[in-house]
């Protein structure tokens, strides 16, 4: 018996080959939930909730995220793969893959008797191993090279999108990235706006060179669209509140009251005089200039009528961070005071218009001089299409990220995951592993197969068959073989562009193996609580 | 200009008791252009007016709400048809229709359909009937078949969330659920005031992922011309108490100058299991973050809470929340279960929605949300005490001046609804700083005294012309004469038609006149109540019941606390200490 079950009868226990089956089932379980949505050609899940909203996805993150796993094992597993997603935003779906596969793979040689300590011994000599490879199979980038970037990241958006839409996406994304990137500095992808729209079809989903704000002026008389316009960016409040002062004081009648108000109120009427005074400043009349001003604060009704009798476009209440971006797409500072308005604080935009969609606004600030912050715009006819190519976008955002922060690639289509097998063979067949570790680090080679292999079946073919094509290959080319989903032959990712991203085939390396022999070496799961330890002791 | 409310509902509760809370308001409108609406309240401080994508117009609540994630059962019920897809295609019951070719142009290789937790069970009778209503506004309460009764829906057995008795359609972009934590989940319930912390950062610092409920409340507030400020109903008991506290923190960063009104609300208990260690360390928990929450929101020295402008007022229809915790007794008029969500949260949200008539009159008489505020927090005090007398006793005939005076007890004889503040809320021992209140459905033609009343109680000319809110001010100073009030009268009455419960004494009519012989056989349609936020040093009572109970709890029987590593055992401290301050706070004797 078990020592707990002396100290507390109600735990349950399940010990030794019985936890291990628990364990080992449950991974092959989230496997086998994520197995048929692996690669370009892997299906779609479609996520009905019970309140009958739907979201259809192939994306492993989304898919982990979005079901609830009540398996503690499993659960286990989808919190490691949703890790990876945090860490390199790729490789989620492979990982599950991964981990359920290697269980498997060591379950057969422990129903043999081989002791898991030693199968996990050959899993972390495997692993060293696999890193190694990594780094000799890795593609160093040259410069800038922009023909890689977009094939990282059409290999990376095909796996979660429609391949005409991923083609789409590819050069905005990159385009992105590229765009806010700057010498030696790291890139911050926030500087990227996601802005979505219900309008039209996804595939008018396009990139612009500038801001998109999700709302409009709240003036009727202010202009919709202006060009050549100066952009004050600021964070003053131009609506009349009540003083702070903690007074219960209350009036006596209403004209009183409106007074006081009126009292109170020229202080915020001195701040938009001082607006007005610059916008009349730098827009002298005859230059076909105009003003526009981007508040985080509010703008009151009676400040926006100010404003508008001017011609100055004014939008209240911006997003926090679109005052950072704001700056850095158009040129000028944020203002924090009126006293600190100046000419060179501004920046500027070619064209500011405003777009109408039942009750929302969208308001575009384009044709900046050099814009260091831009905006993807995602359209789509319907909520679940957005949310779809949203996850896709930010996918993409970070394949091309990874790989500028990298400086390298690996060739993708599970190229990497077979040469791993041939490479890991090898070595052992050639002795650099002594005693029965050896089966551990065969069994870590064969699981490594899955990724090809599964890429294969989900695109209709024969798994072994095309195991059998790559082999042959592999021994007469020498060069890196994937698995051609379009034909089920052999290809050869490097000239076809598909690349898999360096850090996440090695978090995946390192996640897989630490979960993976973590879960082995349980031999006992126990389930008490400290209510339960006690419930019988007093 | 409306001065704006947004109103945020952070919680299971705290949806039932707003699902409550808005079903009233709708009651309030009437869709007949022959009797137009009441023009007494300022409906646009409350609700928005919209827009759908096919160019119909819409008036939805200005709302953002937060529940776990997968509770919000009949998402299409609760935007009622509103803002749909222009591509979905709806059968009659306002089901979709499965149908593959609406997605070929994203997808051309399989599908498979994972069906999460489906509706178990068709919508419950009451549902049925809204949606019908909804496609022939007028919707409540005249669309809904007058001929039945609120016994025939047996809404007590069918309700199982909030979204199931809930009239009126939110905005799609009022929903928002919780990203890590879904309903009844075991190996992980969100019961931590730190998991509620940590779930809000982790909204926040999720690099793309932006966090709905402050997108979509940062779209509430823009569309304000004139924003009061905000009005919070939250769970206090599990870690929805540290989201709202991070979420209040958030306001105060981004809306620093506006006000808010804060209800902290602790449920009925659950029916308790047979592991009685696992009961009391459930009870102590509950306690335990809702003593956090009102540290972190009420006391003065916080980082951050100081610059919102806010009074927190703690509800709970148990009049004692440590163990053994104990229910309300009852409310004189009204005899409620204790235990049901649907019962007690209707209780709650009548009692708030009466009070908020002070700030939401369109006459000149309105008390400005931050004028309400800083009346009921004097000196920092910034907990405040809730009472009702739902339904207020009126009778046929009475005048309003009759009916005050018909009230002829010791002590103000409201019911507290704030636990641990014992009824009577005011008597000759303790004090009462300030108070707001707010009496409702008493007809115009009543406020001033008959001719009759003037002769027999010998009124003088100067009380016979008082106007409502003197004579209502006058009869509040009566009974806590040194303390400064103000009181608002209104004609609008609480309309408690379906599928408001209907648990009033069979001695109240259908029209809410408290009547002798009480044989009623249709449903309740209206009430008077009377509502009002009291600052007593009672408050400190209930704070120092969370400070004793929170500072004997040991921490280390609460591994998960202390796991989530948002906040350090010495922060833990540090709360109860201001929670103490705070609680001295109502004893000094300076004014």
């Amino acid at each position: 018996m078990s020592a707990i079950m002396a100290a507390n009868p109600r735990a349950e226990v399940a010990r030794a080959s019985e936890a291990l089956a628990i364990n080992i089932s449950a991974a092959m379980g989230v496997q086998d939930y994520l197995k048929s949505n692996l690669g370009p050609k892997g299906s779609m899940k479609m996520l009905v909730s019970g309140a009958g909203d739907i979201k259809i996805t192939k994306d492993g993150n989304v898919l982990m995220h979005e079901s609830q796993i009540k398996h503690p094992t499993a659960a286990l597993i989808a919190r490691a793969a949703t890790a990876q997603d945090d860490v390199t935003g790729d490789g989620t779906t492979s990982i599950v893959l991964l981990i359920g596969e290697l269980l498997k793979q060591a379950q057969v040689y422990m129903t043999e008797g081989l002791h898991p300590r030693l199968i996990t011994e050959g899993f972390n000599a495997a692993r060293e191993k696999a890193l190694e490879l990594l780094d000799q199979m890795s593609v160093k980038l040259t410069g800038d090279d922009r023909e890689k970037l977009l094939e990282i990241a059409r290999t990376s958006l095909r796996t979660k999108v429609h391949s005409k839409t991923a083609d789409l996406l590819t050069s905005i994304v990159t385009e992105a990235v590229l765009a806010v990137r700057r010498d030696n500095e790291q890139i911050d992808l926030h500087m990227v706006e996601i802005m979505e729209m219900v309008h039209r079809s996804e595939m008018d989903t396009t990139l612009v060179r500038g801001l998109v704000l999700d709302h409009g002026a709240r003036h009727p008389d202010m202009p919709k669209r202006v060009t050549n316009a100066s952009i004050l960016t600021c964070n003053v409040s131009l609506e009349y509140e009540k003083t702070e002062v903690n007074s219960g004081f209350f009036y006596k009648s209403p004209e009183e009251r409106e007074k006081m108000v009126m009292a109170e109120r020229q202080f915020i009427i001195d701040r938009v005089e001082k607006i007005i005074a610059l916008k009349k400043a730098v827009c002298k009349a005859g230059e076909n200039k105009n003003f526009v001003v981007i508040n985080q604060k509010g703008i009151d009704p009676l400040s926006l009528d100010m404003l508008a009798k001017e011609g100055i476009m004014a939008l209240r209440r911006a997003k926090r961070r679109n005052m950072e971006r704001l700056t850095l797409a158009c040129g000028g500072i944020a203002v924090n005071s009126v006293d600190d308005l100046k000419e060179d604080a501004l920046g500027f935009a070619g064209s500011v218009y405003e777009h109408v969609l039942g009750e929302d606004k969208y308001t575009f600030i384009e044709d900046c001089k050099n814009p260091q912050s831009v905006t993807i715009l995602i359209r789509g006819p319907n909520k679940h299409t957005i949310t779809q190519v949203k996850d896709g976008v930010r996918d993409g955002l970070r394949a091309v990220l990874n790989t500028l922060e990298d400086g390298a690639l690996v060739p993708g289509a599970g190229a990497f995951e077979f040469a791993l097998r041939e490479h890991l063979l090898k070595f052992v067949n050639e002795g650099h592993v002594k005693g029965k570790a050896r089966f551990g680090v065969q069994a870590y080679a064969e699981a490594f197969l899955i990724i090809p292999k599964t890429l294969a079946q989900n695109a209709g073919f024969d798994g072994q068959d095309v195991m059998v094509k790559l082999q042959e290959e592999s021994r007469q080319s020498h060069r890196a073989v994937g698995v051609d989903c379009d034909t089920g032959n052999v290809s050869f990712p490097e000239e076809l562009g598909i690349w898999d991203n360096v850090r996440v085939k090695k978090q995946q390396i390192n996640t897989c193996t630490l979960i993976a022999t973590n879960l082995l070496l349980v031999d006992e799961i126990m389930r008490a609580g400290l209510s339960s330890l006690k419930a019988d002791g007093s | 200009m409306p001065h704006e409310i947004i109103s945020l509902q952070i919680g299971n509760y705290a949806n039932f008791v707003g699902a409550h809370f808005w079903n009233l308001q709708e009651a309030g409108f009437s869709y007949n252009s022959q009797q137009p609406t009441s023009r007494e309240v300022d409906v646009d401080v409350l609700y928005r007016e919209g827009e759908t994508l096919r160019g119909e117009s819409t008036f939805t609540p200005r709302l953002v709400v937060c529940d776990y994630h997968g509770s919000i059962h009949s998402r299409r019920a609760i935007a009622g048809g509103l803002y749909q897809d222009d591509n979905e295609i709806l059968d009659k019951n306002g089901n979709r229709i499965e149908s593959g070719q609406g997605e070929n142009t994203s997808w051309d290789g399989t599908v498979k359909v994972e069906k999460q937790n489906p509706e178990e069970d068709a919508p419950n009778h009451f549902l049925r009937e809204v949606r019908e209503s909804h496609k022939r506004i007028p919707v409540l309460p005249n669309g809904l078949t007058k001929r039945r009764r609120h016994a025939d829906y047996g809404l007590e057995k069918s309700v199982r969330t909030w979204s199931d008795f809930l009239g009126v359609a939110y905005h799609p972009r009022s929903l928002s659920t919780l990203s890590n934590y879904w309903i009844n989940d075991l190996p992980t319930p969100f019961d931590g005031y730190s998991a509620g912390l940590e779930e809000w950062r982790s909204c926040l610092n999720d690099s793309l992922q932006q966090n709905s409920l402050e997108e979509s409340l940062r779209h509430f507030v823009e569309e304000c011309e004139n924003m009061a400020g905000f009005q919070l109903l939250l769970d206090g008991h599990n870690g929805f108490g540290g989201y709202s506290s991070a979420l209040l923190d958030h306001l105060s960063d981004e809306y620093g100058h506006k006000s808010a009104l804060v209800y902290p609300l602790f449920p009925p208990a659950p029916p308790q299991s047979d592991d009685a260690e696992g009961n009391a360390r459930k009870d102590c928990q509950g306690l335990f973050n809702y003593g956090l929450f009102v540290a972190s929101t009420a006391s003065g020295s916080g980082n951050s809470s100081t610059r919102l402008h806010s009074a927190c007022v703690p509800l709970s229809l148990m009049s004692k929340l440590t163990r053994p915790r104990e229910t309300l007794p009852g409310l004189p008029l009204a005899h409620f279960r204790p235990d049901s969500f649907y019962h007690t949260s209707a209780i709650l949200a009548g009692a708030i929605d009466s009070f908020g008539l002070v700030y939401r009159l369109s006459s000149p008489e309105r008390v400005h949300l931050r004028d309400a505020v800083d009346a009921i927090t004097p000196h920092q005090r910034k907990v405040a005490a809730m009472s009702t007398m739902l339904p207020f006793p009126l009778r046929q005939n009475d005048s309003l001046f009759s009916a005050l005076k018909a009230i002829d007890a010791e002590y103000l004889p409201v019911t507290s609804l704030t636990p641990h503040v014992k009824t009577p809320l005011i008597d000759s021992q303790n004090r009462c700083y300030s108070q707001i209140m707010s009496l409702r459905g008493v007809p115009r033609t009543r406020w001033q005294c008959s001719g009759e009343e003037i002769r027999s109680y010998r009124l003088s000319h100067e009380v016979a012309s008082m106007s409502a809110n003197r004579l209502f001010e006058d009869f509040m100073s009566s009974y806590c004469p040194n303390t400064y009030g103000v009181g608002r009268v209104t004609e609008l009455p609480c309309y408690t038609a379906l599928p408001f419960p209907q648990f009033f004494s069979p001695s109240i009519s259908e029209d809410g006149f408290t009547v002798s012989s009480g044989n009623r056989i249709e449903d309740v349609k209206r009430l008077p109540v009377m509502a009002g936020l009291h600052s007593t040093d009672k408050v400190a009572d209930l704070l120092q019941e969370l400070t004793t109970t929170c500072s004997k709890t040991t921490l280390n029987k609460y591994p998960r606390l202390l796991q989530s590593g948002s906040m350090e055992l010495d922060e833990y401290k540090e709360s109860f200490e201001r929670l103490q301050e705070l609680a001295g706070r109502y004893r000094e004797n300076d004014f």
